[in-house]
């Protein structure tokens, strides 16, 4: 079963029962934080906050528009953040979750380059700092419990399940409901595919969702990085060649001079 | 006369440079020590918008600056070029200088530099990071191996001398090709960041790009070298090879130009190019500085006949070479934008700049290499006058 979430953000109503539940959960403390004028709360993703509800005010179809929308790890298909992890830190299990491991970390913080989202945080107030993120309460879905955020949330607007079931739904949804949904599942292809999926009333771009491609973000490199071996063997064969050919012309050289 | 008589007369001239030198190494070393104990935070303007800043730019232009050494072995074991001989062992010097200077900063610039071994044990060959630091600290040690004969000659043991030098070859073909991998590396490593590098530089050519301006720059590097150490010890520098140096990487910056302005066209870039915003501008500089005036100047031949001409092209490649290297990282990068979707949206994107714990341990390490690289010339055989036997 490969663990996914569907997000249905116009049935979310910004309770933030998910942003407590999963501080609960992680023990992860609380910020002193300051008005900046949304109701967004802590204003970003930190090591002490990985799931965060984002208040968007924007304008659709004429008429104004309050939209609330959960994000945090997208817990990728194929996550940019794993495949340039300098120690394979950061995992993609086959359960779903991508998952760290806090003993391999070095700190080099190149994930947060290779996520698209820019989901990781590092704890740059800890003299020896990790990495922090969602977790998709992996620990609690290898005891076949729901992640906390989805147990908290009051109106089902996480929903957990298989992602090809949960795809099925998305678009069971948007066909009986056509004017309720923008006709798109954010993540079904994003990135090359992630396990939080999203149904939005309104465009994704409006709420901050960036505009992804169908691959995932580091194809270019592993593919350069995959033909390291040939490259590594062409290099040495060729400065040996090279080698070899200035000696002997060298050598004819030297003979044609002592004639 | 040998170097260390020459440079008796000009000790007291030097001695103010070399005490600035020192004292520069000592702040960086106990800023350092602070930094180690009390975390990127404490030290540090990096955040979770620019995690990657001061030091990484650096380490990437000393990098791409210590490419002379690669570049020369290529030079002489390889092409058999025998005429830039005399310029091989300042450039291995600074090639290993600079090398172990960016295993210090990179240590310092680890949130877990407590675990910097953790690549060895944990692979992960996908990452460009896990194969760049796999051939730093192979090349360094192969850096060390052609250097040690030096001492070695110091030290009068000729025949460990000749046991070394019997693997010079081998040694040099591991050190050109751990060469190429890791330049070219460096540039993939933006190349899995494709929404966070400005268009302007992102390229699926980085590798390739980065690679050549190593090349250009390792050649301009031992011109500098040359020059300054030439200075320092009042020796007469080695004109015809560095004229030789010059002229060679008229072509280098040749091929490299055309492949930028190839991927411009090629990516529609070309209006963007000339938009002068902020990535525009330092764009431009970047390339009129560090590759067309380098090209218009090393192609006379008047030009690369004065030491002025020779000095003043190196620097603007070697400025050139710096842009390149912290536009990619500092300027070009646009991480506040990839990640405005877990950031509210009335907050302002984040902006840095070093602090001065960064500035001071940078500057630090430099000087450190700087003043190593002074005593290393002047007790160690490494300009040809001071080489005993003949190879």
């Amino acid at each position: 079963m490969s663990h996914a979430i569907l997000v249905d953000i116009t049935r979310c109503m910004g309770c933030r029962g998910c942003q407590v539940a999963c501080k609960a959960w992680n023990d992860n403390a609380a910020e002193t934080t300051t008005c900046l004028g949304c109701y967004d709360n802590p204003p970003r993703l930190s090591p002490d906050t990985w799931s965060l509800v984002r208040y968007s005010e924007t304008e659709y179809l004429g008429k104004f528009q309050w939209v609330f929308s959960k994000l945090q790890c997208m817990h990728c298909e194929h996550p940019g953040c794993a495949s340039v992890c300098t120690v394979g830190a950061l995992e993609k299990t086959s359960q779903g979750p991508v998952v760290y491991h806090d003993e391999k970390c070095i700190g080099c913080r190149y994930c947060q380059y290779g996520c698209p989202f820019g989901v990781p945080t590092y704890e740059w107030n800890k003299a020896l700092g990790l990495i922090r993120k969602c977790t998709f309460c992996a620990d609690r879905l290898a005891e076949g419990l729901e992640p906390a955020c989805v147990k908290a949330c009051p109106t089902d607007a996480l929903v957990h399940g298989d992602r090809e079931y949960l795809l099925t739904q998305a678009r069971g949804r948007i066909a009986a409901r056509p004017g309720k949904y923008v006709n798109h599942i954010y993540g079904e292809t994003e990135a090359g595919g992630t396990s939080w999926m999203y149904l939005s009333p309104v465009p994704f771009d409006q709420l901050g969702f960036p505009e992804l491609g169908k691959e995932h973000p580091t194809l270019a490199s592993e593919a350069i990085l995959n033909s390291t071996p040939i490259a590594l063997i062409a290099a040495v064969a060729a400065l040996s060649g090279l080698y070899q050919l200035t000696k002997r012309r060298d050598e004819m050289k030297a003979k044609e001079e002592s004639r | 006369m040998t170097t260390a008589a020459l440079t008796k007369d000009r000790l007291n001239a030097g001695n103010i440079v070399l005490g600035v030198l020192i004292a520069l190494t000592i702040l960086g070393l106990v800023t350092g020590v602070y930094r180690l104990v009390n975390g990127l935070g404490a030290s540090t303007n990096l955040s979770d918008d620019y995690p990657w800043g001061l030091w990484i730019g650096f380490d990437f232009t000393l990098i791409a600056f210590s490419g002379g050494a690669f570049t020369l072995a290529a030079i002489v074991h390889i092409l058999n070029l025998d005429e830039f001989r005399p310029v091989i062992r300042p450039a291995i010097l600074t090639g290993l200088l600079g090398y172990v200077s960016v295993l210090i900063i990179l240590l310092v610039d680890l949130g877990r530099w407590d675990r910097f071994w953790a690549f060895i044990v944990f692979p992960n060959i996908h990452s460009p990071l896990f194969e760049i630091s796999w051939c730093v600290l192979l090349y360094t040690g192969v850096l060390g191996l052609e250097f040690v004969p030096i001492v070695f000659e110091r030290l009068n043991k000729p025949h460990i001398v000749r046991r070394i030098h019997r693997f010079t070859i081998p040694i040099v073909i591991a050190g050109v090709t751990l060469s190429t991998l890791h330049q070219s590396t460096l540039g993939t490593l933006y190349a899995a960041m494709p929404e966070k590098l400005d268009p302007l530089w992102h390229t699926p050519l980085l590798p390739l790009l980065f690679l050549i301006s190593s090349i250009g720059m390792g050649l301009s590097t031992v011109i500098l070298v040359s020059l300054i150490a030439g200075r320092a010890f009042g020796r007469k520098v080695e004109m015809g090879v560095l004229e030789g140096l010059a002229k060679g990487s008229v072509w280098v910056w040749i091929v490299y130009l055309f492949l930028k302005v190839e991927h411009l066209i090629f990516s529609r870039q070309l209006g963007n190019a000339f938009a002068f915003d902020t990535q525009s501008t330092w764009y431009l500089i970047e390339m009129v500085v560090g590759v067309i005036v380098p090209i218009v100047l090393f192609s006379m031949p008047n030009v690369r006949r004065s030491r002025a001409g020779l000095f003043w092209g190196s620097i603007a490649v070697t400025l050139g070479i710096l842009l390149n290297r912290f536009n990619a990282t500092w300027v070009g990068q646009s991480l506040t934008t990839s990640n405005w979707m877990i950031k509210a949206p009335t907050v302002q994107p984040g902006t840095y700049v070093p602090s001065w714990m960064e500035l001071a341990i940078q500057i630090g390490v430099l000087s450190a290499a700087a003043v190593v690289w002074y005593f290393a010339a002047r007790y160690l055989p490494i300009f040809p006058e001071d080489i005993k036997e003949a190879h």
